[in-house]
């Protein structure tokens, strides 16, 4: 009997405007927000994705979930920054979502808020963070408390594993790479290395792409994909747990709707119930159903992007890693900013989107980036200076920050200074409030 | 092939083209015999017969001289330039055997070198027949047409520029105009070099969608030196260089570069700007680089030989083809050959080409500027970009431009084979 789990990645993030050279240092007083991040690219993305796959495949699933009583369950994978976006946007996109969590059958995992890569960054307490303020967002507007855990894009290692088993998780997910299973299979529930209670499921990235890549593709030698074939395979796939992760945009964006995508979706769990071998089950579920089979180990970073499944699309190149280390190293400055605004923006900044944006990869790559990227008629470098030219703005924003804090530590106490340059800048600023 | 020059005799991009192209041609098994005007020069390669359009090369009897200066109707019809031509000619023809240099005007030695071109094409080709002949740009378009209207050989033509482009359509000049225009529509088949510039073929020329192929120009990147070089100022310190090289016309946008530099100087004065090449608009550039505060930042070079330039390119941190409109722009694979970021206009044909470079917008100076400054600033995108500059480069070959202008030749073939077909049924 093989538990199959269906698990959405349901994701926006918060794009950026295009920002000159000439802007860094030349704020004037307006919003972090309204400088750095295009919200009319961000209305325009989410009330797209909104109406041909958000709410249509919801209205889909929500029916499903009605019918078939018991026998249709499924998780979702929502990005905070998503959810922040269907708020401000189309707060019936969260309403709808809410709905399906009601039923009880709907499991939601936990990640970063902000889909980032701080699960990377050399101090995990900012990894922490982010997966605590997504964890309340998900309680607070969709009334439920997450059990298990995927971190952005399936990034994964042992020790992001071991963090994610100290922050209390019953599972986590990640991609059923090759190299790591070896003569293993994807569809059982194994052990990370190093950790004593925290299961681990794997993507079966072939049934998976299946739908997310090949459904419509007419030179693929099983089109058209049919809810009745896709179930016959699903039957005659050996294990106990077969996870099928896909992008939740595979319904309505990816593939249009003539394609007859939302009617596969519709029909596959009248379909998959027919087999006596088949069961629906969240991944939390799923998870608790079977004993771990064996440990797994995975010293270096995986992921589900690109062919080489690791973290070189967000980290490929010089430029992405110069983002990347600029961003994680401004932390310490963050923690003693301590501003509200800047906390916000440099979280937003950290999604992983961006860097994506600035893969030099390879042909084949680069054709999925750019199919994914917001700036059609921009290639990395451009994206790169955009982005490189609002971290350096941001820095400046930051610095100044703590300088005036300090300088206002230093108006208290005269003479306890530690720093020339912070006190001449308290000094101006002090002459320019008198 | 019929050219207008070929190395050591080289005054712009043409004669470099023909040099590779024919040369990878060559390797495809294509026999190859060269034309081009007569020059001081020894012109010989082991991959083609060059030959120096010249009266000696001629006899009485070879061809039927006495038709043509009756037939001969001129560029374009009944200008005074065009009759003036066609008496010059009669009476240059009158004295064949007798050694001429082309002492003349530059466009009756356009003219007098089309005809005598037109006259040896057609008497090589009768004692060993031609499968296609290939005229490149107008200069040597009329020969070209000329000789296919006689003999029935398929016309390919290669439109590296046109008119337009040339002079930005400011003031074209009407008569090459027509030329062009002339040779887009006798061809059998039509090579250019970029998309945009197809796109002009047919929207000003009437070319029709089929006959146009664009062929991007290549490079041979183990030319390019790539290590670095530094310019330093007085004090040792290293001084950053940005690069504009081309001709100094309306065409190449040289006008943006300076307005762009100024806007670099007001953030950084450590930034020099070398301005690489001769032409008429020198002395308004020079004033104009003093208006606008910046002399101190601008060097004019002047001409500089292709050998000055590789050096050059590797003093350079940047690479500007402002161009307002390019048809190509192969500098800019030269450029990235040497591993120096690029940025090129968004109306220049090498944009199509490649993806490692940046683009912008000719007339828009503060997205050039802010382009620089950040090649400049970030050091990761400065050696991202080069990187795969030079990697990119390395892949964009002229063996691929010959295959490609193999299968067009063989459409032309293909072209004239079923015309003859189509005539044999009436």
């Amino acid at each position: 009997m093989a538990k199959v789990c269906l698990c959405f990645h349901v994701h926006q993030p918060v794009r950026l405007s295009r920002f000159s050279y000439f802007g860094i240092g030349s704020g004037d007083g307006a919003s972090l927000e309204s400088r750095y991040f295009d919200n009319g690219m961000n209305e325009h993305y989410f009330n797209k994705a909104a109406d041909q796959c958000y709410l249509p495949t919801n209205r889909i699933l929500q029916g499903l979930l009605d019918e078939n009583r018991g026998k249709f369950r499924f998780s979702l994978s929502i990005t905070g920054t998503l959810l922040m976006q269907a708020k401000k946007y189309r707060p019936e996109v969260v309403e709808s979502f809410r709905s399906l969590c009601s039923t009880g059958r709907v499991d939601v995992l936990d990640e970063t808020f902000y889909h980032s890569l701080s699960s990377l960054y050399a101090d995990l307490s900012e990894f922490s963070e982010q997966v605590r303020m997504h964890n309340q967002m998900v309680r607070d507007l969709l009334g439920v408390a997450p059990q298990s855990f995927r971190n952005t894009e399936a990034i994964y290692s042992d020790r992001i594993a071991q963090a994610v088993e100290g922050l209390g998780y019953k599972a986590i997910i990640t991609e059923g790479v090759e190299r790591i299973l070896g003569w293993r299979s994807p569809n059982y529930v194994y052990r990370p290395q190093g950790c004593t209670s925290l299961r681990l499921l794997m993507r079966n990235y072939k049934l998976s792409d299946d739908v997310g890549f090949r459904f419509s593709a007419k030179s693929w030698k099983e089109w058209p994909l049919t809810a009745d074939k896709y179930a016959t395979w699903l039957s005659a796939t050996p294990g106990q747990v077969i996870n099928l992760f896909m992008d939740y945009e595979t319904f309505g964006e990816h593939h249009w709707k003539d394609t007859g995508i939302l009617d596969f979706l519709a029909h596959l769990p009248e379909q998959a119930n027919r087999h006596e071998n088949l069961s629906f089950s969240t991944i939390t579920e799923a998870a608790a159903s079977f004993p771990p089979c064996d440990t797994i180990s995975v010293p270096s970073e995986i992921s589900w992007a690109d062919a080489e499944r690791n973290t070189s699309t967000w980290l490929g190149n010089r430029i992405q890693r110069a983002c990347f280390s600029e961003l994680e190293g401004l932390l310490p400055k963050l923690r003693k900013a301590n501003d509200a605004e800047l906390w916000e923006a440099y979280r937003r900044l950290q999604t992983s989107d961006h860097l994506m944006y600035l893969s030099t990869k390879g042909m084949s790559d680069r054709e999925v980036h750019n199919y994914f990227s917001p700036y059609k008629d921009s290639g990395p470098y451009d994206n790169f200076i955009s982005f490189m030219n609002i971290i350096t703005d941001f820095k400046s924003q930051v610095e100044g920050k703590i300088a005036r804090a300090q300088g206002a530590a230093q108006c208290e106490s005269p003479g306890n200074g530690d720093n020339a340059a912070t006190a001449r800048v308290g000094q101006e600023l002090t002459r320019g409030t008198n | 092939m019929l050219g207008w020059e070929f190395p050591p005799f080289v005054s712009g991009g043409l004669g470099t083209h023909c040099f590779e192209l024919t040369r990878a041609l060559s390797a495809l098994g294509v026999e190859i015999d060269f034309f081009m005007p007569k020059t001081s020069y020894e012109i010989q390669q082991p991959w083609l017969n060059v030959y120096q359009a010249d009266w000696n090369l001629l006899k009485p009897g070879d061809v039927s001289l006495d038709i043509l200066p009756m037939n001969y109707s001129g560029y374009g019809g009944a200008s005074t330039q065009s009759r003036y031509d066609a008496r010059k000619l009669a009476g240059l023809l009158q004295s064949p055997g007798q050694s001429k240099s082309y002492d003349l005007g530059f466009f009756e030695a356009v003219a007098v070198y089309n005809h005598l071109a037109a006259l040896l094409v057609e008497k090589k080709h009768r004692q060993r027949p031609y499968d296609v002949v290939h005229v490149h740009d107008w200069i040597s378009a009329r020969a070209g047409m000329d000789v296919t209207r006689r003999t029935g050989l398929p016309l390919v033509s290669t439109v590296h520029s046109t008119e337009y482009d040339r002079t930005a359509d400011l003031w074209p000049f009407g008569w090459i105009l027509g030329v062009e225009r002339e040779m887009v529509q006798n061809s059998d088949q039509v090579i250019t070099v970029s998309k945009r510039s197809a796109q002009l073929l047919q929207e000003k020329f009437g070319a029709s969608r089929g006959k146009v192929n664009v062929i991007y120009n290549a490079i041979d990147s183990s030319k390019f030196p790539k290590h670095r070089e530094f310019l330093r100022d007085s004090n040792g310190k290293k001084t950053k260089v940005v690069l504009y090289h081309g001709r100094l016309s309306v065409q190449k946008g040289v006008e943006f570069f300076l307005r762009a530099a100024q806007k670099v100087i007001s953030k950084d004065r450590n930034v020099r700007f070398l301005v690489s090449g001769k032409g008429d608009l020198l002395p308004r550039l020079v004033e104009l680089a003093f208006d606008l505060g910046i002399s101190e930042n601008v060097m004019f070079l002047g001409y500089v030989s292709d050998d000055q330039l590789k050096r050059i390119l590797c003093t350079s941190d940047v690479f500007v083809l402002p161009s307002v409109s390019e048809p190509f722009g192969i500098v800019a694979l030269e450029s990235m050959a040497s591993g120096t970021p690029t940025i090129v206009s968004k109306t220049s044909g090498v944009g199509e080409r490649v993806k490692n470079c940046l683009k912008v917008d000719f007339w828009d100076t503060d997205e050039m500027a802010s382009k620089i400054l950040s090649i400049l600033s970030y050091d990761p995108l400065y050696e991202e970009m080069r990187e795969n500059s030079i990697a990119e480069t390395a892949s964009i070959t002229w063996d691929d431009v010959a295959r490609q202008t193999v299968d067009v030749y063989q459409k032309a073939m293909q072209a004239r084979v079923a015309a003859r077909a189509a005539m044999a049924m009436f």
